[in-house]
């Protein structure tokens, strides 16, 4: 990437008060810094300051409409996509700190990074080996053995390769939910990308599938930075460590999970996690 | 929490489980009440059938122990509770403990009060009805504290232990001194110590159950450093 096509961050310390809760002793892999977000003239969100803590997973719970999506699908530049959305303030990429919504900065280069996975499973019309390789076929690879490598090791981290390992070959439709699921995460997960944004991963899968995406999760941690957007309590509970509440397009609350679900500081995420809301 | 008032559930059922704990909980605190009461009766005023029944009484408490185990389990199992519903579910369990040891010692007190039937008094009973009377009114307080989800009141409950555990240790010198007087007595006075050392570990029970009250509504413990541990 060449200086031109990046802004660069000043040296930053979150000054916001909900970023006080961010622990200083856990390194940083994005940080989000007063971030608004506009679909034409409607704010979606409002000036949403917190850390995205390295090698950790980060749960966004919230009702419906609250803005967590439209706040995960800003990490890779969605949103540019369709026109008259407009964002504000800064999503710092660490280490380099480039500045993922600036309009200087390429879109690719956040794209390129950071991989995502939706709620419902969207394999490409093409073979299960092809679907993995895709990510690396853009990326200009071509040599045979290091496409297969990569597909064979993504297949294992998505904990699918042993059920498809014989039939790579086949279409990625033929798979169940839960297998084009993780297909999709082993899509996502074969560039190797530095953060993995998950939209409801299992808000369609079954609890075998669920738990089985759930323990990848917590495998992938150790490699990469996670940020998942889930409707389950219990599971932004079991899989994260730090979790941020969102409520009509603002961050209510940001802290490590066991304090926002054993003790949270706020009523209204209280009133949420517990089944107490509207 | 910025906000202590507790809204009700969107699902009604789940608040009535919660509500039937807590009423299951205070029924048996009112059943400990009773078995203190009727234990120190038993051995301040001779009363050996209320000695009995305090002995027979122990049974209700530990079904009531049962059913709140029983119902907590089940909360946790189809309701997940989180947050201060958790913290709720999960002190039911360890305050109705609390409750179940409590109902023990007021066992172990008429026992002594039995054994003590026969035996002369060769003091007033003035320092054991007085600690009687501290857990007592400990145990109310704790109890409505825990009705009320007050942590300041279940605090003051908390405060008075220093009271009882200081008539324990007096007391205990005290009787220390009458053996040496006259080892005759040493019988009586083990069994004297021992319903001194019962009365002093309902005390401990009630301040455990305060701490609970506080962390159900605060999430943390008491301060512990505002009154050191005896």
């Amino acid at each position: 990437m060449t200086a031109e096509a990046t802004a660069t961050a000043p040296a930053l310390a979150l000054d916001a008060p909900r970023a006080e809760r961010a622990r200083a002793d856990v390194p940083v892999k994005a940080r989000v810094e007063r971030l608004s977000f506009w679909y034409g003239a409607k704010q979606a969100l409002h000036e949403i300051t917190m850390p995205v803590h390295e090698r950790c997973v980060t749960a966004l719970i919230g009702p419906s409409g609250c803005g967590k999506s439209t706040f995960l699908r800003c990490f890779n530049r969605m949103h540019d996509l369709y026109p008259g959305n407009r964002y504000a303030g800064h999503i710092w990429l660490e280490p380099e700190g480039i500045d993922i919504i600036s309009p200087k900065t390429d879109p690719m280069i956040p794209r390129l990074r950071i991989g995502m996975v939706f709620q419902k499973p969207n394999p490409f019309p093409k073979s299960i080996y092809e679907n993995v390789a895709a990510g690396l076929r853009i990326r200009g690879v071509r040599n045979r053995a290091v496409l297969d490598e990569q597909v064979e090791k993504s297949l294992r981290w998505a904990a699918l390769w042993d059920e498809v390992k014989d039939r790579l070959d086949a279409s990625a439709y033929d798979l169940s939910g839960g297998q084009q699921q993780r297909l999709c995460i082993a899509r996502a997960l074969a560039p190797e990308p530095e953060v993995l944004l998950l939209d409801e991963p299992t808000s369609a899968l079954d609890p075998i599938a669920t738990a089985h995406i759930e323990e990848l999760v917590d495998e992938l941690r150790s490699r990469y930075t996670i940020v998942i957007v889930t409707h389950n309590m219990q599971q932004a509970a079991r899989v994260s460590q730090f979790t941020g509440f969102f409520h009509l397009g603002r961050l209510v609350e940001f802290g490590e999970t066991e304090q926002i679900f054993t003790n949270p500081r706020e009523s209204m995420t209280q009133d949420y996690i517990t089944g107490r809301f509207g | 929490m910025s906000d202590p008032v507790i809204r009700r559930h969107t699902v009604h059922a789940f608040d009535e489980e919660l509500d039937r704990l807590t009423r299951h909980i205070l029924e048996m605190g009112g059943l400990v009440e009773r078995q203190l009461q009727m234990a120190v009766r038993a051995l301040v005023e001779r009363d050996e059938t209320a000695a009995d029944g305090v002995i027979a009484g122990d049974d209700a408490v530990d079904e009531l122990e049962e059913t709140i185990d029983h119902e907590a389990i089940r909360i946790l199992a189809t309701r997940q509770p989180l947050a201060i519903d958790l913290r709720m579910v999960a002190m039911a369990l360890k305050i109705s403990n609390d409750l179940e040891r409590m109902s023990d010692y007021a066992v172990n007190i008429a026992r002594r009060a039995k054994g003590l039937l026969d035996q002369p008094r060769f003091k007033p009973m003035i320092t054991i009805p007085r600690m009687a009377q501290v857990c007592q009114e400990m145990l109310k307080q704790v109890l409505d504290a825990y009705a009320a989800r007050d942590p300041a009141q279940a605090y003051a409950a908390w405060q008075r232990d220093e009271e009882v555990d200081q008539l324990y240790v007096s007391l205990f010198r005290e009787l220390l001194t009458y053996i040496i007087e006259d080892p005759r007595k040493t019988s009586a006075c083990i069994d004297l110590m021992f319903v001194a050392k019962n009365l002093e570990r309902i005390g401990d029970h009630t301040t455990n159950i305060a701490e609970k009250i506080h962390y159900i509504v605060h999430g943390d413990r008491i301060n512990r450093m505002i009154r050191p541990e005896s």
